[in-house]
């Protein structure tokens, strides 16, 4: 060999952190708004209020579907959890008819069980989907590009610990106005601090698709890959209906039943087959809340008396693990506290991912021949960073933006929620190429911050519950959630006064001050 | 109030670690520490880090503790990298000033 391992793993850091860092960025980003999923929908949707009760909720559930859908085959329900108020059902319809949208078939519903009056929204939900699915792409090419990127993003991760050999001696140092040192120790401070937590999400991320992108175990031991899921997730088998109509036996008891089965946990999900029939059968599934691991187990009962048929088998020790990681990655287990330390360790991984693409320009800035007039590749890099970063801030905002000021009544509201998010992340890009690069990053981070500033105030124009009546109420929520907008503004707004300060190629002996550059402006 | 608790007492055990390294204890300390202080302050600030765990392990049991505890490690390290930004801004600033 003739470069030493540390140059090889360098030029790996550099390459496969770059080529899919914008994706990256995309992914963390998204992901961890999404642990904080079930409050942006409810900051979505002011409408909704209320903390209702699982148990009451169910039962209203199954009012709703035995007027709306009675001789479906299966119905679907999943009861509000202690974070979110709402519910949502879903329902098979009968062999014989045909098969409506997804719309036509599903429903949100309230604490009693009625249809929801509330703006069409797909809240936090799209955020949590679009961090593994994308958009506008078809689901299956999206999760392998996901696969592919988080691969990278673990090449990435091991390379840079052995690349970064200052990592642990320069474990707390963060210098400011040292051009791209800064860069360099920002990097380094939020990898090293968290690297259990990236580490972690992204060997987890990849273990919550395994089965995808490697398919082989189960093709070898399954005559498909519907008999494997059969067989793991204990699909309870379909019965033909008898024709004979009973009446289902209250859910409540039934869900009071499984609790009592699972040490109180609560029940998470309701899958009813053949309701009002003989052959009715009921399985809960242990709500996800209540422990890490992701799969919890479930319980059959009779439909029609409520007697105990089947409890799922205790799983084996890979399930049980793939059943654990994948609760660490989603989290759905913390409690509030842990899920702050989930959310600032994502925003650590955010600050990582993107501080190591702005490094990429920064380190090959002073090497480049002729600065004024760089070379197409790092042209493309520096306004794609541009666009990845300060684009998707911008993106966000108008997704909460357009929450608050689109019609209520419009048609196909939450697409279109979902695509200004997309026009207003095109929108920068497209500034980006066409503007000079030394404005182009502070322009951009600008209107980022602009319009993470003025969700709060639009919120308090639109809506009722503004800050101040948040706080009076002790609707932490709402008022976290506006708060959360100020604190990515100032962010934003302070890379944007960073950005605007005359660049250096040399860093200075001794770091000027943020406010001696205002003085001396 | 857990989480209060073992982020301070994980910022702790990272102070004492950072005072443990010398590059660090010239802005911590404001001088170069003696080799049995260092030492004591490194040994001190890992016993910290692992009391954070043994805390977290009784409030939230093992699993769930284990999961808070690299919270608490990383909030409180950032803590720490936050506290040492202010000080170098706090000496730069009266430097500026005793200059000008």
């Amino acid at each position: 060999m003739k470069e030493g391992l540390r140059q090889s793993m360098a030029w790996l850091h550099t390459w496969t952190g770059l080529l899919l860092g914008w994706l990256l960025f995309a992914m963390f980003a998204t992901g961890t708004a999404a642990y904080f999923q079930d409050e942006i929908t409810r900051w979505m949707q002011p409408e909704v209020t209320g903390r209702p009760d699982p148990v009451v909720a169910a039962e209203g559930a199954v009012r709703f579907l035995q007027t709306t859908a009675p001789d479906a085959k299966r119905w679907f329900i999943t009861p509000p959890n202690s974070r979110s108020a709402t519910t949502q059902v879903f329902w098979q319809p009968d062999g014989d008819r045909p098969r409506g949208s997804r719309r036509d078939t599903s429903a949100t519903l309230d604490g009693q069980g009625r249809k929801i009056e509330a703006r069409e929204t797909r809240g936090g939900t799209f955020l949590y989907r679009f961090h593994f699915d994308l958009h506008y792409l078809p689901v299956i090419w999206a999760r392998y590009l996901v696969g592919i990127a988080a691969m990278f993003m673990l090449v990435a991760i091991l390379s840079g610990v052995i690349t970064h050999k200052k990592i642990f001696a320069d474990f707390f140092m963060l210098r400011f106005g040292k051009g791209q040192r800064s860069w360099l120790d920002a990097h380094n401070v939020t990898a090293v601090l968290a690297l259990p937590f990236h580490l972690m999400i992204t060997f987890t991320g990849l273990v919550t698709l395994a089965t995808l992108y490697m398919p082989w175990g189960i093709a070898a031991n399954y005559a498909s890959p519907d008999s494997f899921f059969d067989t793991v997730f204990a699909q309870s088998e379909e019965v033909e209906r008898s024709g004979k109509p009973v009446p289902l036996a209250p859910v409540g008891a039934m869900m009071r039943t499984a609790s009592a089965e699972w040490h109180g946990a609560g029940v998470g999900f309701l899958s009813v087959s053949n309701p009002g029939d003989a052959t009715a059968t009921v399985s809960l599934t242990r709500a996800p809340e209540d422990a890490i691991g992701s799969r919890g187990p479930q319980l059959t009962l009779d439909g029609t008396t409520g007697r105990r048929l089947d409890a799922s088998v205790s799983k084996g020790a890979a399930l049980e693990t793939e059943s654990v990681m994948i609760g660490l990655h989603a989290g759905r287990f913390a409690e509030w506290g842990l899920r702050w330390l989930y959310f600032l360790s994502g925003v650590g991984g955010t600050i990582m991912v993107g501080s190591g693409l702005v490094l990429w320009t920064v380190k090959r800035r002073a090497r480049l021949p002729d600065p004024e007039r760089p070379h197409f590749g790092f042209r493309l890099v520096e306004r794609l960073n541009v666009a990845a970063i300060a684009g998707l801030g911008a993106g966000l905002a108008t997704y909460f933006l357009a929450n608050r000021l689109l019609p209520l009544r419009m048609e196909a509201r939450a697409d279109w929620e979902v695509h200004s998010l997309f026009i207003a992340w095109a929108a920068v890009l497209i500034w980006a190429l066409v503007r000079p690069a030394r404005r182009v990053w502070i322009e951009a981070l600008a209107l980022a911050a602009l319009l993470f500033a003025a969700v709060p105030f639009v919120n308090a124009l639109t809506t009722p519950r503004n800050l101040f009546a948040s706080f009076a109420a002790g609707d932490w929520l709402f008022a976290a959630f506006d708060a959360v907008m100020l604190l990515l503004a100032a962010g934003f707004g302070w890379a944007a006064r960073k950005a605007a300060r005359p660049r250096s190629v040399r860093a200075p002996r001794r770091a000027p001050q943020a406010s001696d550059t205002v003085a001396a402006a | 109030m857990i989480h209060f608790l073992a982020i301070t007492l994980a910022l702790c055990g990272f102070a004492l670690l950072a005072i443990s390294m010398p590059r660090h204890q010239a802005n911590m300390a404001g001088r170069k520490l003696a080799p049995v202080v260092t030492r004591r302050a490194r040994v001190g600030g890992y016993t910290l880090l692992l009391l954070v765990l043994v805390l977290d392990g009784f409030a939230f049991g093992a699993g769930y503790g284990a999961v808070a505890w690299f919270g608490h490690l990383s909030i409180g390290a950032w803590s720490v990298v936050a506290w040492l930004c202010i000080g170098v801004w706090r000496a730069d600033a009266a430097s500026t000033k005793s200059e000008s």
